[in-house]
């Protein structure tokens, strides 16, 4: 495989950085929210997500050198390659970041990227350590190796691709020219992604372009009346980075020991997070047709009247 | 070795960034204001959840809500600058230790820190020792 700089370990100062920025605007404007522990805890896990991956780099090469083999074209290295890669790259990982919220499976890896109450740019870096179990580098990694385009280079245009969504975890930049709102996933767009009040949840999924959600019905405008609150519908209580970690997962062991049958532990591992056989959890789903805000809205409904409990 | 040297070099300007975060302050510890607000943030999670009899701890830092017609138990913990707040039922408890007015709480989630939560008196906290544990 080509050899190609990792553009992320580059980008690794600017991170540090910004964060400094971020954390004297947040002291100095309010602007903005730190906590020392929550901090600390998502940057260790950025730390962690990084060892794991060097230790893991070699199974994810292997296989796309392997799949590579396979390749419809070759494209090569033209200029043009590079573009399409990219625009196609974010493409791919529109749908693999839906199915990560959507599927139990994935989400038990993406859940740690959520689970914080705060956001700003150490949330960015709050990544999972166990991504490689999912197999998720060969359900949504393969396509465009197989399409013809150089894995290195499919490769590079991925961490770009994460680069772009460091900047875009903040809450000190509000909104931004209405093109650049219009195209562009950008702090507005993904503060709507990390919210847990019903209207926002599982929307926005875009990486870098958010033409994507609004192409594909996920597009969700942040709205001045419904203040984003962060985190996971059932919030964390620990900043424990291996507890974070692994919570979701020892959830669907404990909930796969206790399926009644094979299709409802099926389920339990495939169906989307917060699914029960009796409905006494509820999926994203579900709270937002109780919300009464199934579809993306311009503005708040009233409120509709509440049915049962079955949370 | 590479590799190596950016772990270790992240790892120093992690601590760093920890440490200029606790040094420079910018949070201010979360509190629950009143027991109305404590209700307000668990319906916030859980919009049909129907309140009932409910406890402010002594310090505002937590609450405690039964839901009305059921077992379920609505908590507000606060935590940092962030209210945690959690649904529960007495099964996911693994242990109430009670000590004069306060009740030492283990919660069978490892994502749940343990709570300790003082009430006015022993006898409140003697009433909700046995709803927690499902005694009532």
């Amino acid at each position: 495989m080509t050899d190609l700089p990792d553009p992320i370990q580059y980008a690794i100062p600017f991170f540090i950085l910004l964060i400094v920025a971020e954390l004297l605007f947040a002291k100095f404007t309010g602007k903005a929210r730190f906590e020392p522990r929550d901090s600390g805890a998502s940057l260790a896990m950025g730390l962690g997500n990084s060892i794991a991956g060097i230790v893991f780099a070699g199974i994810g090469a292997t296989w796309f050198v392997f799949i590579g083999e396979y390749a419809v074209f070759d494209l090569g290295w033209a200029w043009y390659v590079w573009i399409a890669c990219f625009v196609l790259d974010d493409f791919v990982y529109y749908w693999s970041h839906r199915f990560a919220h959507t599927i139990r499976w994935f989400w038990a890896d993406h859940v740690t990227h959520h689970s914080s109450q705060h956001y700003n740019l150490t949330t960015a870096l709050r990544q999972p350590w166990f991504s490689v179990f999912t197999l998720k580098f060969i359900w949504f990694g393969s396509w465009m190796v197989l399409l013809g385009f150089p894995p290195a280079m499919v490769a590079f245009c991925g961490a770009l691709n994460l680069i772009y969504q460091f900047w875009i975890h903040t809450e000190a930049i509000k909104k931004l020219p209405a093109p650049v709102e219009a195209i562009m996933n950008t702090p507005s767009h993904h503060r709507v992604h990390h919210a847990t009040n019903p209207v926002y949840l599982d929307r926005n999924y875009a990486g870098v372009f958010i033409v994507w959600d609004r192409m594909f019905g996920t597009f969700q405008a942040e709205m001045n009346e419904v203040p984003c609150r962060y985190g996971i519908v059932r919030n964390l209580g620990t900043y424990n980075p291996l507890r974070i970690s692994i919570h979701e997962w020892w959830g669907i062991i404990r909930d796969v020991g206790s399926a009644k049958s094979f299709r409802d532990a099926l389920a339990y591992v495939f169906a989307p997070p917060g699914w029960s056989p009796d409905g006494s959890r509820l999926t994203s789903r579900a709270i937002k047709q109780n919300a009464g805000v199934e579809k993306p809205v311009r503005s708040m409904p009233e409120a509709p009247p509440q049915k049962a409990p079955a949370e | 070795m590479t590799s190596l040297i950016i772990i270790l070099v992240s790892a120093a300007a992690i601590s760093a960034l920890i440490a200029l975060n606790a040094w420079i302050g910018g949070w201010t510890p979360s509190r629950i204001e009143t027991l109305d607000a404590a209700i307000d943030q668990i319906r916030q999670d859980s919009l049909s959840f129907a309140a009932g009899d409910g406890q402010l701890s002594r310090d505002q830092r937590a609450a405690l809500v039964c839901e009305a017609g059921s077992d379920r138990i609505g908590l507000v913990l606060a935590q940092g600058d962030i209210l945690l707040t959690r649904i529960f039922h007495p099964d996911d408890i693994a242990r109430v230790v009670p000590d004069g007015a306060t009740l030492a709480i283990r919660f069978r989630d490892f994502t749940l820190p343990n709570a300790s939560i003082a009430f006015d008196d022993e006898a409140i906290a003697a009433q909700w020792q046995a709803r927690l544990t499902g005694a009532e």
